[in-house]
């Protein structure tokens, strides 16, 4: 019962019944907004047929060279509508992007290494761990945790260059540079 | 040395908000080069930090003078005035730059002077902007400036209609012409076209411009740019195409419901077409599209969304009042729910999907339907049951845990018994877990955060409905037990604290529930979130000062957010993002219209105003507040309280009062949710309001919510604001207040005689209060849903002392014409002698309740509670949790304060006589 379309900033109304969840984070109202005025194409989401929010995705398409690549910022989904699937074709939404409109030679995202569930999801969505990020999470009084960053190579990645992971860990400020 | 270099120390000190150095800094640039423009607007900016306003003003002026053209000091200039909150000026310093400015630098002052309208809302002034750039500069992206700019114009509420609707037909041929010429290239601009051929109703012409060929490859890579097509067919009436469009997205393996619906819509709309024009044989019609239908669904295999397409078919079908007297429609909706809760039952969402077409169910039907349901029940007890035993990850089994929670707090009661040994279950892992490493915060805690999280929602799904009352507040507090003790062991995981707010909230806890609130951050508050549930309970246990505190924290929410929205509108305009320019106007102007913000200005208002027990000082605080900051009703206002969270969307229906209806508000509300009796306890806050300030508005909404009251029967539920009865009697006090006032206020006065018989009349049915307040009092006791009797009655009392003081403060500052001082006065004495007596039977009920609730009496009977569920104190000990210690010391002292507080609060009224 899912109907997929771009997401709006009036969205940001209604979707607490998601992001109130234990796994879900939540971004000051600026962040939301600042993703749908560079990239208005590539947030999504999914509703019910009484527009009630199921999920939603945001990424962006960013990097230089053969680092062009899209990211995942945030793929969410309700608590009552998960293992329908809805994770998964807003994923494909965000690849089918990178791919065909922005040409990208990979999508990418951060996901932290305790998520078990999160990480083997997106391994069935053909991701590879990249690299892991020491402490990439960390916020004021907590202790920080490790993130893994994984890819998914597009098209334009023949070779598959984007997958090759990296032999050692390497640190947040390597990941921001 | 360059300029930037120069500067370096200056921008570190601001940086790091060492302002006094940073003035020091460039104090000492200016001292060698006192012409250095960027030096001085950086002082300026450092002085405004330091609160310097004026000195910061008249260096800004300094610059201004010097009529700078680099377009870095321009920026600086213009912030500096935003903060200064001059917006006209942010906008003016380019302007001014622009007859100074070289051609090199005329195109980024120009794009700067544009992004600064948008910034402080000068539309008009941005459309002018946007006119001037496209005229010197002549690119793509500045005719579509221009659009938008009109496009935004119209969009304001605030410009008249007239003018509106030239702004829309100018808009319309801009962007009808850029389309033609080529200037509108991008898949952004067709996105904002068709939205404003979508908003007027324009399908066909939408359609004509998707059918050129230079916007098949946008429509190629961007697959909701297709559904639009699909959705403009649908509205266009041509219905051959929308189904056409829809099956072959369908058979491309796209399984989302948009397509089935549009499918079925089609199909059904064809047919309507059918049976309105030609009148034909309208078995056969029906039978024409059925056998459709059929022959789509027969080449696919059964699928949820297939199937429930087939549900909304026949239930289409079963709509159309042609095809209602075929009589053989409900029984295939029938087979079909079955088949769909066989199939599917066991599905988060299955029952969710399915409510729609349970009312088409009839008889044995019905009987047979609630059979499948609870037998997918148990199937999903089973599945939630055995991962747990075969030591699946503990987080693949919170979430067989959460779909399980919806199933049975929601849908089957029966399941009651299973859903607590699943809480018991979280309780007991929680208690076992292991000690948390040394070296860190172990991966594996976090997920024991989440047992004693989901235990603790659990029991509270449970406490709400289960009766009696001693019930719920065992599972109540046992919920509040398991949250506190997760505080302790992570007092950085929020959930805990979002969960506890909301709790102790729905006890009547205030102090813990604020003292939690307040610990969140902006980024888990949001605008609409938890501050509903805390601001509005200060005020009934008489906590005004924090009350206050809470309310403006809460603003300041709103204002933060309504601050960066522009910031980003500016940014969607320099970034081409034209489709998202209607929604981020709209986003802005919702926060400003929220009904939450306006709740929370209320509240705060009001409590300020008690507290400070001053009207001159209230009505200074209306004075200065919007008109439409106060809640007035319209129809969205039940449904945002319906949704019980999205308090942002109530537009403001404009000046008149007669134009709103109270109607919508006391809607009956069949959602379970309470709404009705929230609205009904804004009411009060109204008639507080514009008892005291828009008192010519009084008479008419008061007669309307007269006339809607008494209406009503049958028991009262729960109300946070307290009884159905409470709120009619505020209403009949707020009812004399405006007559008072229709009588007396007149100026000049009227000729219309004073009706002294009948406002006596009515003064005196006020002075009655005493019999009534016995009356609520009983009452009270029963209705109570968890907050203990003794200190609902302690917060009733007080909000009726406020509602008596308040009537008592407006009869004794008013000041009649000579003439009828003397009856006036009398009536004045003798309301007077009438309310004492109701404050000294409040303020000894009041103490008495205080002294009823000493803390041994107290700790017994809270514990008398706790031990009144055996189930529950197992999931206690399961946790570990040793004993009610933890709550019972919050809930005891703060409740007692709360108590104390309120006997205060009375006491101080009687100060008046």
């Amino acid at each position: 019962m899912t109907t997929i379309r771009r997401f709006s900033a009036l969205d940001l109304f209604s979707f607490n019944n998601i992001n109130l969840d234990v796994f879900t984070e939540n971004y000051t109202i600026s962040f939301y907004l600042q993703y749908l005025a560079k990239w208005p194409g590539i947030p999504a989401t999914g509703m019910t047929r009484s527009a009630r929010t199921m999920g939603y995705m945001m990424g962006k398409v960013e990097g230089i060279g053969r680092d062009w690549h899209g990211h995942v910022t945030a793929v969410t989904v309700a608590p009552e509508y998960r293992r329908l699937g809805l994770a998964r074709r807003l994923m494909a939404l965000l690849e089918d992007a990178t791919d065909r409109v922005y040409s990208g030679y990979f999508v990418d995202l951060f996901v932290r290494k305790s998520n078990h569930l999160a990480v083997n999801m997106y391994k069935r969505l053909g991701y590879v761990v990249y690299r892991r990020v020491i402490g990439y999470y960390s916020s004021d009084g907590d202790d920080p945790e490790d993130a893994y960053d994984m890819r998914k190579a597009m098209s334009r990645d023949t070779h598959k260059l984007s997958m090759i992971p990296l032999k050692h860990p390497v640190r947040p400020e390597d990941v921001w540079n | 040395m360059s300029d930037e270099r120069k500067l370096k120390p200056v921008y570190d000190a601001l940086e790091s908000w060492s302002y006094q150095k940073a003035i020091t800094h460039c104090d000492r640039l200016l001292k060698f080069e006192p012409q250095f423009l960027m030096a001085k607007a950086l002082k300026a900016q450092a002085l405004a930090r330091l609160d310097r306003l004026a000195e910061a003003d008249t260096l800004a002026q300094e610059i201004r003078a010097a009529h700078p053209t680099d377009v870095v000091v321009l920026n600086n200039l213009a912030l500096l005035y935003r903060n200064l909150d001059k917006k006209a000026d942010a906008v003016a310093v380019y302007e001014e730059a622009i007859p100074h400015a070289s051609r090199a630098k005329l195109e980024p002052i120009c794009i700067q002077w544009f992004m600064a309208c948008v910034r402080t809302g000068a539309h008009s002034l941005q459309h002018k902007a946007a006119v001037k750039i496209n005229h010197l500069f002549k690119k793509k992206q500045y005719v579509m400036w221009t659009i938008m700019s009109l496009l935004t114009q119209a969009y304001d509420r605030t410009t008249p209609d007239a003018q509106r609707k030239l702004f829309f037909t100018l808009a319309e041929r801009m962007l009808q012409k850029s389309e033609e010429s080529g200037d509108l290239d991008t898949a952004e601009g067709l996105w904002a076209y068709l939205q404003f051929l979508e908003e007027h109703g324009q399908f066909g012409r939408g359609l004509a411009i998707l059918a050129k060929p230079r916007w098949q490859t946008p429509m190629d890579l961007d697959p909701m740019l297709l559904d639009r097509k699909l959705h403009f067919h649908l509205c266009h009436g041509e219905f051959q195409s929308a189904r056409e469009l829809a099956e072959d997205r369908l058979q491309t393996g796209c399984e989302d419901w948009q397509y089935y619906q549009i499918l079925v819509d089609a199909l059904v709309g064809a047919l309507r077409a059918q049976l309105d024009s030609a009148s034909p044989v309208v078995e056969t019609a029906v039978a024409e599209t059925t056998a459709t239908w059929q022959a789509f669904f027969e080449k696919r295999p059964t699928s949820r969304a297939a199937l429930l397409a087939q549900l909304e078919f026949y239930h289409q079908l079963s709509q159309l009042a042609q095809v209602r007297a075929s009589d053989a429609q409900p029984s295939r909706i029938g087979t079909l729910i079955h088949a769909y809760v066989s199939e599917m039952g066991t599905r988060p969402s299955a029952f969710d999907d399915i409510k729609k077409y349970l009312g088409s169910l009839e008889g044995a039907d019905r009987e047979a339907l609630i059979a499948a349901m609870r037998g997918s029940f148990e199937k999903a007890d089973r599945q939630v049951r055995s991962p747990f035993q075969k030591d699946t990850p503990l987080r693949e089994y919170l979430n067989h845990v959460k779909v399980y929670l919806t199933r049975y707090s929601e849908h089957d009661p029966s399941a009651h018994v299973s859903g607590l040994h699943v809480c018991h279950s979280l309780a007991q892992a929680f208690g076992q877990r292991p000690a948390a490493p040394k070296d860190g915060h172990g991966d594996d805690l976090a997920n024991f955060d989440d047992c004693l999280l989901l235990a603790a929602q659990m029991l509270a799904f449970r406490a709400f409905s289960a009766s009696p009352v001693d019930q719920q507040e065992a599972f109540i507090y046992a919920a509040l037990m398991l949250l506190e003790t997760g505080v302790q062991a992570s007092p950085d995981n929020f959930h805990f604290k979002l969960l506890a707010v909301r709790l102790y909230a729905h006890a009547g806890e205030f102090q813990r529930a604020q003292s939690l609130y307040r610990t969140l951050s902006i980024k888990h508050v949001q605008h609409d979130t938890l501050s509903y549930w805390v601001t509005g309970l200060g005020h009934v246990v008489g906590h005004y000062t924090e009350e206050v505190r809470l309310g403006y924290d809460g603003l300041t929410i709103y204002d933060s957010n309504q601050v960066e929205t522009p910031d980003m509108l500016a940014l969607a305009l320099r970034n081409g993002a034209y489709s998202q320019i209607r929604d981020f106007l709209e986003f802005q102007r919702r926060l400003a219209d929220s009904l939450h913000r306006r709740v929370l200005l209320t509240t705060t208002l009001r409590s300020e105003f008690v507290s400070m027990g001053s009207l001159e000082d209230l009505l200074d605080m209306l004075k200065h507040a919007e008109l439409h900051d106060f809640p007035y009703a319209v129809a969205q206002t039940v449904d945002v309280f319906v949704d019980n969270r999205d308090f942002t969307v109530l537009p403001f229906p404009g000046d008149e009062v007669e134009a709103a209806t109270l109607e919508f508000r006391t809607r009956p509300d069949t959602t379970g949710s309470g709404a009705e009796y929230r609205t009904v306890a804004l009411a009060m806050h109204i008639l507080h309001h514009l008892a005291c300030y828009h008192v010519d508005q009084l008479g008419p909404l008061v007669s309307e919510l007269d006339s809607l009251i008494p209406a009503r029967s049958g028991p009262t539920p729960p109300c946070y604001a307290g009884s159905f009865w409470f709120v009619r009697l505020v209403c009949d006090l707020g009812r004399v207040v405006a007559e008072v006032y229709a009588a007396f206020r007149a100026d000049p006065p009227t000729a219309a005689p004073f009706p002294r018989e009948g406002l006596a009349e009515r003064l005196l049915s006020v002075l009655d209060l005493p019999r009534a307040l016995t009356q609520a009092l009983s009452d009270w006791g029963t209705q109570s849903p968890v907050m203990t009797p003794t200190l609902r009655e302690a917060s009733a009392l007080v909000e009726l002392c406020n509602t008596i003081a308040l009537v008592l403060k407006v009869l004794k500052e008013y000041q009649p014409n000579p003439a009828d001082a003397g009856p006036y006065q009398s009536l004045v004495n003798e309301f007077s002698r009438g309310a004492q007596f109701c404050f000294e039977e409040a303020a000894r009920r009041c103490r008495q309740v205080y002294e009823g609730v000493s803390a041994p009496e107290f700790q017994a009977r809270l514990l008398r509670r706790m031990a009144g569920s055996n189930e529950v104190a197992g999931i206690l000990t399961a946790a570990g949790v040793t004993g009610p210690t933890t709550v019972s010391t919050h809930l005891l002292s703060s409740w007692q304060a709360s108590l104390e507080n309120s006997a205060r609060e009375v006491e101080r009224r009687l100060g008046y006589f």
